[in-house]
C-alpha cells in the first residue's frame, strides 16, 4: 500500500509543476477530466430515480412496503405478463403515431424554418408569433374542438388522427428550433456553391441541411419524444378503441386505478416504453457528429 | 454581435452573420414567383397548424362567451346553456364574482388569483434552475471524454418517460415511506404540506425536462468552432471571458428557443401536480383549475380560463422574445424596406 502512495505523490507533484509552467494543454486534460467525473456524478444523480423505477419493477407484490434499497427476490414476471395485456399492440400504435408525426413535422417545418431564416419576408414576424401562439393554449381545453373535429374527418383509425395532431402540437417547436439554425448558417456558403455551379436546391442539400443537422436532430427528437409521450388527446381520440391499439401512455395510465396502482406494471411499461427513444437517440446521435465533421468545420 | 464575416471565411456554425446582409439579393429581384415559393414552402405549417390547434382554439375563444349549463339562480329554472353571456364568464375568474357577490371560498374562480401566482412561481423557479442546470450539463458533454455517447444517453432517460409516470414515480420517491425519507432519515410528509409539495414538484419537473434544455444547448454548442476558443485563450482571455464572450452569443438562438418553450409548457403545467399533490396545499395551477372546471361539465367557463391563460402567456412570451432579442423581431431592421 505505502509503495503505491509513495509511487503516485512525486507523479502528481510533476504534474502540478509541470501544469504550472508548462503549456496550457496540460491543464485543459486535467480539467476534462474532473469534467468527466462530474458529468458521470450528475448523470448518476439523473439515473437514479429511473433505477428506483426499474427496482419497483422487480419487486415481488409482498415487498411492495418493505424499505429498503433492494429487493430480497427480485421478480421478472411483470416484464413477462404485461405482453398479455396487449402491450406489444400499444407499442406497435405508439411507433406508428410518433414516426408518424416526426416524418410529417419535418417535412412541412424544414421549408417553414429555411425560408423564414432566409428571406425578411413581410409578415415574416407576424408567422412566427402565430406560429408560437400555438403553444400557448391549454391542450385539455382545446379537446371538445379537436373531438369534434376529428370525428367530422371520418379518418380510418385513431392513428391517422394522432399522427396529425402530435404534428401540430409540436410543430411549432420544430419550425423556430430550424429557423434559429438555418439563419445560423451564412447565406454566402450557399451563394459560394451556386457560384461553383450547384443548383439552389442543390447548395441547400449538400451545404445548409448537413451544417444544420444537429438542429434538424433535435427537432426530430423533439417531436418524437413529444409524440410519444402525448397523453391527454390520445386518450379522448381513442374512447371506445380496443385496449391492445391505443397509444402506450393510455395503456400504461390505465395501470393507475382510482384506488389501487398496478405499480409491477406501470413501471414495467414506463420501463420498456423508454427503451426505444433512448435506442432512437443513440444511433441518431452519431449522425450529429459525424455530419459535423463531415459537412463544415475545417 | 457585428462579426460581419466576409464570405469563405466561414468560422463555423455558430458564426453569427449581420442581419441585413443576406436578404440584399432576394429583395432586389422579388418577383411574383417569390411570393408563390413563400406560400409553398408556409402553406403546409398554416395548414396544419390552423386545422389541429387553429380551429380549436377560436371555437373554444368563442365558447368562453356563452353560459354553461345548470341551474339558473335567478328563475331557479335548468338552464340549458350555451347562451350568449358576455364576459360573465372572464368576471367569474378575473374578479372572482359569482353572480353579484364575491365567489365564498373553496369554489374555484376564489381560486383563480392564488393559482396565477403559483404557476408563475413555479416557472420561473423550474425554468431558471432548468436553464442552469442544463447549460452546465451542455457544456460538460460538449468536451470529448470516454463514454459522452452513453452519458449523452443517460441523461434523455427522464425526458423520455411519459409525465404521468415520473408524477408516479416522483409520488413513490416522496412517499412518507418512501426512498428518499429512508436516505435523507427523516419523516417529511413531502406532498402534504404547502413549502415541501412546491420544492417537491419543482424537484420533479427540474429532474423531467433539465434534459431537453441541456439538449437544445449541446446542439447550438457543437456549432461553435474550437479555434475561436483557441485564439480566445490565446489572447489570454479567462475562462469566464471564453463563455460569456463566445459561448453564449453563439448559443443564444438555440437557448432562446429553448427557455422560450420550456416556459410556455411550465405555465401550462398539469400532470405533474396533477398527479403529485392534486393541486392541494397551495399547488393548484392554472392548468389545474381549467380541468377542474371542465370535469364538473363548466366547459364554457374553464374556456373562459383557457383564454385568459392563453392572454398571460402570450403576454411573458412576448417579454421573452424581446428580452432574448430572439431572432424573429429585435434583428430585422430591413423589413420595413420590404415591398
Amino acid at each position: 500500500m505505502t509503495a503505491v502512495t509513495a509511487d503516485t505523490t512525486p507523479k502528481r507533484g510533476a504534474d502540478h509543476h509541470r501544469r504550472a509552467a508548462g503549456p496550457p494543454r496540460s491543464t485543459t486534460r486535467g480539467r476534462t477530466i474532473l469534467l468527466a467525473f462530474a458529468a458521470y456524478v450528475i448523470a448518476m444523480l439523473f439515473v437514479l430515480p429511473y433505477a428506483e423505477m426499474v427496482i419497483t419493477a422487480l419487486r415481488p407484490p409482498r415487498e411492495l412496503n418493505r424499505p429498503g434499497y433492494l429487493p430480497q427476490h427480485w421478480n421478472f414476471s411483470n416484464f413477462t405478463t404485461i405482453w398479455k395485456t396487449g402491450f406489444g399492440g400499444n407499442l406497435g400504435a405508439s411507433l406508428k403515431i410518433a414516426a408518424g408525426a416526426t416524418v410529417l413535422v419535418l417535412l412541412v417545418s424544414l421549408p417553414a424554418g429555411y425560408y423564414t431564416a432566409r428571406r425578411r419576408f413581410r409578415g415574416r414576424t407576424l408567422f412566427l408569433l402565430l406560429v408560437l401562439a400555438t403553444q400557448m393554449f391549454q391542450p385539455a381545453a382545446m379537446l371538445v374542438g379537436i373531438q369534434r373535429e376529428f370525428i367530422s374527418f371520418k379518418l380510418p383509425s385513431p392513428v391517422f388522427s394522432l399522427i396529425l395532431v402530435n404534428a401540430g402540437f409540436n410543430l411549432a417547436f420544430a419550425v423556430w428550433i430550424l429557423n434559429a439554425y438555418f439563419s445560423s448558417i451564412p447565406a454566402e456558403l450557399e451563394e459560394a456553391a451556386m457560384v461553383d455551379g450547384t443548383s439552389r436546391l442543390g447548395a441547400m442539400w449538400r451545404i445548409t441541411f448537413p451544417l444544420a443537422l444537429p438542429g434538424i436532430v433535435t427537432a426530430l427528437i423533439f417531436t418524437f419524444i413529444g409524440a410519444w409521450n402525448e397523453f391527454i388527446v390520445a386518450l379522448t381520440l381513442t374512447l371506445g378503441v380496443s385496449n391492445t391499439q391505443t397509444p402506450l401512455t393510455v395503456a400504461i395510465n390505465s395501470y393507475i386505478g382510482q384506488y389501487s396502482v398496478d405499480w409491477g406494471h406501470l413501471f414495467a411499461g414506463a420501463v420498456i416504453a423508454t427503451l426505444p427513444v433512448i435506442v432512437l437517440f443513440a444511433i441518431i446521435e452519431k449522425h450529429v457528429v459525424s455530419g459535423l465533421t463531415a459537412g463544415s468545420i475545417k | 454581435m457585428t462579426t460581419a464575416t466576409p464570405a469563405g471565411q466561414v468560422e463555423g456554425l455558430g458564426t453569427v452573420r449581420s442581419p441585413d446582409k443576406a436578404p440584399k439579393r432576394g429583395r432586389s429581384k422579388r418577383t411574383a414567383g417569390e411570393g408563390r415559393l413563400a406560400f409553398i414552402l408556409i402553406a403546409p405549417t398554416i395548414a396544419l397548424l390552423g386545422v389541429v390547434v387553429g380551429y380549436p382554439i377560436v371555437k373554444a375563444i368563442y365558447q368562453s362567451f356563452l353560459t354553461d349549463q345548470g341551474l339558473d339562480k335567478a328563475t331557479g329554472f335548468f338552464n340549458q346553456g350555451g347562451m350568449w353571456t358576455g364576459v360573465t364568464n372572464y368576471k367569474y375568474w378575473l374578479l372572482e364574482k359569482c353572480g353579484s357577490s364575491h365567489c365564498p371560498p373553496g369554489t374555484f374562480g376564489a381560486q383563480f388569483w392564488a393559482s396565477v401566482g403559483f404557476t408563475l412561481f413555479v416557472a420561473v423557479v423550474t425554468v431558471t434552475l432548468e436553464t442552469i442546470i442544463g447549460m452546465i450539463f451542455a457544456l460538460m458533454m460538449n468536451r470529448a471524454f470516454k463514454g459522452r455517447g452513453l452519458i449523452r444517453a443517460v441523461i434523455l432517460i427522464p425526458w423520455a418517460i411519459p409525465t404521468a409516470v415520473t408524477a408516479k414515480l416522483w409520488s413513490v420517491v416522496f412517499d412518507p415511506q418512501g426512498i428518499l425519507n429512508h436516505v435523507i432519515g427523516a419523516h417529511y410528509q413531502w406532498t402534504s404540506q404547502t413549502w415541501p409539495a412546491r420544492f417537491a414538484i419543482i424537484i420533479a419537473d427540474t429532474w423531467k425536462t433539465t434534459p431537453f434544455i441541456a439538449l437544445l444547448i449541446l446542439a447550438g454548442l457543437q456549432g461553435i468552432s474550437h479555434d475561436l476558443y483557441e485564439s480566445a485563450r490565446i489572447d489570454g482571455a479567462t475562462a469566464w471571458q471564453r463563455f460569456t464572450k463566445i459561448t453564449l452569443p453563439l448559443v443564444k438562438p438555440a437557448l432562446a428557443v429553448a427557455v422560450i418553450f420550456r416556459a410556455l409548457d411550465a405555465l401550462r403545467m398539469y400532470d405533474l401536480p396533477a398527479i403529485l399533490t392534486g393541486g392541494a396545499n397551495g399547488t393548484t395551477t392554472m392548468s389545474i383549475l381549467v380541468v377542474r372546471q371542465l370535469q364538473a361539465t363548466n366547459t364554457n367557463s374553464a374556456s373562459a380560463l383557457s383564454t385568459i391563460t392563453f392572454i398571460f402567456i402570450f403576454a411573458i412570451s412576448l417579454a421573452l422574445v424581446k428580452l432574448f432579442n430572439a431572432n424573429i423581431v429585435g434583428a430585422q431592421k430591413p423589413a420595413k424596406e420590404e415591398k
